[in-house]
């Protein structure tokens, strides 16, 4: 080749430039793989109620009313929103937070990635935050006075009815930020909080709550009294002025005292002994799956528990446990818990409110009669923990019930893990001891 | 003896840069390339996938029973959340046919056409809309209504007054007003369709200051907003206060014919959108009318949108003085696109600057609260909110009082 003139080399180097060129050409005229073709039919032969020019994209089957709803108005976002975004299936995640969030059920939780992450976690045995599992608790009368309206409004809507009368507080659908259990050894528990105390205020912000909006519509009443005097007037200005720079929503203290391994809160709340404000440092609690507790065996529904529960049943046969702090931790722990200590059986049942179905509670179990237990309880012995001590007592396994019978139904939950790393929790059904299947 | 293997390698690399072109062309548009097995693997979902499995499984797997349509819906509208922009919405079906009718003008009620405050003896009428039965009954500007239909409302709550004073379309009632003194008229009037104007004007008591009010910008509001203007002039004022607390905004053309009013061909304000392109909005050649008396804006955190261009464009080209507290910071421009089902998407496509360059998008914290934004007032003052104080009455409204000394340092003549 060293004889090569230039004009040659010129002419070898066109060559790879147009092979590459014609190499690129090609592939925009050829379809392969599953997808072949989708695109070009689709351009061809359009979409009924597709917004035309919208079908360059990867995406080859859209099927159903839904997906197609969907999909345009992410080709929407695609085109039109001012701000480019990194990754689509944030779009996704989000509605199904949008989906969850309007079923209005204190039992159906949306999680972030990081919330998720730290859910996760939990449920394999490492707490994180101030220590202490916390749920919002609504007010479920109003929650289902709130769905009702909400139906008989839709309703009308769409039959092009005159419009219900509205007469609904919304802020009697806020939440209160409750603790569930405490984590033995965290900051939470050497504080003195306590199963049932209810959060009121994180830093300087107030926790909203219907509490709260009470105080504050007493507040308005006296402004509107043509007999409160100007320097009052002044005052409730500056309550209200305060509270609304200074509060936090329910969903969003849950979230900053549950999350991180570091720093502190200083937390306001309440308990049957009154208020009390501590400084709570974050760390990370190692939760594990059973500890000794002083009146019996304090349970985590967390990897393992099942195990250690049979190993600790190959020494002894009863078994003294005390449920009266205990997270309700993973769904799926639950079961494993329940399969381990009753015998196969059917035990109350499960109802779908949606299908209408109800179907006795079946254990494939492979516990032995002859293990008893102890179980201690109190008025938070509730969800997963009370459908544990209704099978026991089901199986005829329970010698003692020290303590409140547990309300005799319970939410099950399904846990789903979403691409981006979020997910949620959907009550799928809800057991319950008494009803016959 | 050489050509041979030149000839063999030289195919061969064409052969490898083609493919290589073939294949990048699949990567750059973000696709396994075309050799390699694209079954979606398992766990490697669209979001459309993602999205619809998801629907499906809490249709059929929750608990309760759900609305098909509304779960779609909140489907839709957490999505859009989810970009963090609290402009970007969906509407749906019937919420998107009342945005379209919102736009082109107020909902309407039956009832006599006045503005409204609360009174210890009943409600006093503080504006008396232009041909309205309340006009035509003869109802004027600073009455208090203490009887509605036979019935003494002193110490009522307003809200509930107002209710007894609405009704029906075209049936009659009889309201009792105080003048003073010892001066009580009986009025009779048949209530009718009453479309608030979006912009209205009166001289405020007490003083030669026009106070124009403007509550949304809508199609009907320019020219409504101009007759305010020469009105007033026409009754002497020494000076005007536009007062754009708690207005919404609404239309970017309606603040710009507005505009057309007092800046000849400048720039309203110019416009970002994703791919880097940017356009200038402009006022109108030739459509100036000189105003010769100073003018004050009122604005507050409730003044989003076309009130915040307005008032900032006001301000850029020293034509007013803004007085109040800061403006909402709604720095961006929408548009409304129906999808398939007769819903809409409402999406942010730009964002906006005013003719000084300024940025006034609103930030807030993690918890929503506001910390920056929106546009700072000339002269700052908070309103001393009570439950004497009426918004527009120069005597309870403190910063209305400051708007018109304003006016007064400016212009001699004004009298207060």
């Amino acid at each position: 080749m060293k004889s090569t003139s230039p004009w040659k080399s010129v002419a070898l180097l066109a060559g790879c430039l147009v092979a590459l060129g014609a190499g690129s050409w090609w592939r925009d005229r050829v379809e392969m793989g599953p997808q072949a073709g989708s695109a070009v039919v689709q351009a061809t032969l359009g979409q009924p109620g597709r917004t035309s020019g919208l079908v360059a994209s990867t995406e080859s089957s859209v099927e159903g009313r839904e997906a197609e709803l969907f999909y345009s108005v992410q080709e929407l976002v695609d085109q039109y929103f001012v701000q480019p975004q990194e990754n689509p299936q944030t779009l996704a995640a989000g509605a199904v937070r949008g989906m969850i969030a309007h079923l209005a059920d204190p039992y159906a939780m949306f999680m972030d990635a990081d919330q998720f992450a730290a859910y996760n976690r939990m449920i394999q045995g490492s707490g994180e935050g101030i220590g202490a599992e916390l749920r919002l608790v609504y007010d479920n009368k109003a929650l289902e006075e709130y769905r009702d309206l909400r139906k008989r409004l839709t309703d009308a809507r769409r039959t092009g009815k005159e419009l219900p009368e509205v007469d609904f507080d919304v802020n009697k659908l806020m939440p209160q930020v409750q603790v569930v259990a405490v984590f033995p050894g965290s900051s939470a528990d050497k504080a003195g909080m306590k199963p049932g105390d209810v959060i009121e205020r994180v830093g300087a912000q107030w926790v909203w709550s219907s509490r709260l909006t009470k105080e504050l519509e007493a507040l308005r009443d006296e402004l509107q009294n043509p007999k409160t005097s100007e320097a009052r007037i002044t005052e409730i200005r500056k309550t209200f002025d305060d509270r609304s720079d200074n509060s936090i929503m329910p969903a969003r203290a849950l979230e900053r005292l549950l999350a991180g391994k570091e720093g502190e809160e200083r937390v306001t709340w309440r308990g049957k002994k009154g208020v009390r404000t501590e400084t709570l440092k974050k760390g990370s609690t190692p939760v594990k799956p059973v500890l000794e507790g002083p009146d019996g065996l304090q349970i985590n529904f967390i990897r393992g528990t099942a195990a250690e529960l049979v190993r600790r049943l190959g020494t002894e046969s009863h078994l003294t446990i005390d449920l009266r702090n205990t997270p309700s931790g993973d769904v799926t722990e639950l079961q494993n818990v329940i399969k381990a200590l009753v015998p196969a059986g059917k035990y109350g049942a499960i109802r779908n409110g949606r299908q209408n179905l109800v179907k006795p509670f079946e254990v494939q179990g492979t516990g032995k009669k002859e293990w008893t237990f102890t179980l201690l309880t109190d008025e938070y012995t509730q969800g997963h923990v009370a459908i544990l001590a209704h099978v026991l007592r089901l199986s005829g396994q329970v010698k003692e019930i020290i303590g409140p019978v547990p309300a005799n139904s319970a939410t099950l939950e399904k846990l789903v893990e979403l691409p981006d790393g979020s997910g949620y929790l959907l009550p799928t059904g809800t057991f319950s001891a008494e009803v016959k299947a | 003896m050489k050509k041979p293997l030149a000839v063999v390698s030289y195919v061969a690399l064409v052969s490898v840069l083609f493919l290589g072109g073939f294949v990048s062309k699949d990567l750059r548009q973000g696709r396994p390339p075309a050799f390699v097995d694209v079954a979606p693997k398992a766990g490697v979902q669209t979001p459309t996938q993602v999205f619809t499995s998801e629907y499906a499984r809490i249709l059929n797997d929750y608990d309760k029973p759900v609305d098909e349509d509304s779960l779609l819906y909140a489907g839709m509208e957490g999505m859009l959340n989810s970009l963090g922009d609290p402009h970007t919405q969906f509407l749906e079906p019937v919420v998107a046919d009342e945005f379209e009718e919102s736009s082109m003008g107020r909902q309407s009620f039956g009832g006599v056409g006045a503005r409204l405050m609360p009174d210890p003896m009943g409600v006093k009428v503080i504006q008396v809309f232009k041909e309205s039965p309340a006009a035509r009954g003869g109802v004027r500007n600073g009455d208090i209504i203490v009887n509605v239909n036979g019935e003494d409302v002193g110490g009522q709550d307003s809200d509930e007054i107002v209710e007894k004073i609405k009704g029906k379309i075209g049936t009659p009632v009889t309201l009792t007003v105080y003048r003073g003194g010892n001066n009580r008229v009986k009025l009779t009037m048949r209530r009718a369709q009453i479309i608030p104007p979006s912009a209205d004007s009166n001289i405020l008591e007490g003083t030669n200051v026009g106070y124009v009010l403007v509550t949304g910008f809508e199609a009907p509001t320019p020219s409504q907003f101009a007759q305010s203007m020469v009105e007033m002039e026409r009754q002497g004022a020494e000076g005007i206060v536009i007062d754009l607390r708690n207005n919404p905004g609404g239309l970017l053309e309606a603040a710009q014919q507005m505009l057309n009013l007092f800046a000849d061909h400048k720039t309203v304000v110019t416009m970002h959108t994703r791919n880097g392109h940017e356009e200038t909005v402009k006022t109108d050649r030739g459509r100036t009318r000189e105003t010769l008396v100073p003018v004050t804006i009122l604005i507050n955190e409730q003044s989003a949108s076309a009130a915040e261009i307005f008032a900032g464009v006001m301000r850029d080209y020293g034509k007013a003085t803004l007085v109040g507290e800061h403006s909402y910071g709604k720095a961006s421009v929408q548009n409304v696109i129906r999808v398939a089902g007769g819903g809409s998407v409402k999406i942010t496509i730009a964002h906006y600057k005013l003719p000084s360059g300024e940025d006034i998008s609103r930030k807030v914290d993690v918890d929503g609260r506001y910390v920056s934004g929106g546009i700072k007032p000339d002269v700052p003052v908070e309103l001393n909110w009570g439950p004497r104080v009426a918004m527009g009455d120069p005597k309870s409204d403190n910063v209305l009082r400051r708007a018109i000394e304003i006016l007064k340092s400016k212009n001699p003549r004004v009298k207060f």
